[in-house]
């Protein structure tokens, strides 16, 4: 199966900087390599993707995003971590 | 404001098998603050849906941890899928065990039982929380709209929105 929103991720990351002049600070709706709007809030974005592509997955996205997102508890595996109960 | 004081309970046995009644602060350092929430479509996606005919999943029902750890909420990855949510992005995930993997990105709305108001989470991230016995992380973008003290002591939690 093919990776959700690939290619409208490549098209993402080839435009990203360009982006991040013209819409500093807006999030982009981005469907196939199409730019579909830019908006000041990610719940416009989203509302009017659905609007659009109902429930098929379309890419929402600050044009500003750098970072990985860090859950620590999921990321270091404690949710459930006993110390009191060693094996 | 609305607000939702809750002291949890729970029972152990003893070594003998008697079943005794736990103090809340044990139940409540074991458990972690869970609370009973229902994972919905978000709003905004809800409506397009409806305005065009189609059908929107009801909301699903299970417990959520609150993770003042986690600056964005995580949903069960299973439960998004039942609710037929759109993917509106793919994150990296970071780990400390292994390399970092992918995780897909939801709109959804949360509402704690008990609390009349929902709350969008536009960016829920995905993950396998099934099973831990939750549906939900509520990370910090859900308690940016919260108020909560936690009672360590006495074993209670109290939110309000």
């Amino acid at each position: 199966m093919a990776e959700p929103l690939a290619e409208e991720r490549k098209f993402f990351s080839e435009h990203q900087s360009e982006w991040k002049e013209a819409h500093a600070g807006k999030f982009v709706l981005v469907k196939g390599k199409e730019l579909v709007g830019t908006f000041n809030r990610a719940e416009d974005a989203i509302a009017e993707g659905a609007r659009r592509f109902g429930k098929e997955p379309f890419l929402v996205r600050s044009v500003d995003q750098e970072k990985d997102i860090y859950i620590p508890a999921l990321a270091l595996g404690i949710l459930n971590a006993r110390s009191s109960q060693p094996v | 404001m609305p607000v939702l004081h809750s002291q949890f309970s729970g029972e152990g046995k003893t070594k003998d098998g008697q079943v005794v009644k736990v103090a809340p602060a044990i139940v409540l350092v074991q458990r972690g603050p869970v609370f009973q929430v229902t994972i919905a479509v978000a709003d905004q996606v809800a409506a397009e849906l409806i305005k065009q005919g189609k059908t929107v999943q009801p909301a699903i029902s299970g417990l959520a941890l609150i993770d003042t750890g986690a600056s964005v909420t995580c949903v069960d990855d299973e439960t998004a899928q039942k609710l037929q949510l759109p993917i509106i992005d793919v994150v990296r995930m970071a780990s400390a065990s292994h390399a970092s993997h992918q995780a897909n990105v939801y709109p959804i709305k949360v509402t704690i039982t008990g609390l009349p108001i929902g709350i969008n989470a536009p960016r829920a991230v995905g993950a396998a929380l099934k099973t831990q016995g939750l549906i939900a992380l509520l990370g910090r973008d859900i308690l940016m709209h919260c108020t909560m003290h936690y009672n360590g002591v006495a074993g209670e939690i109290t939110l309000a929105i």
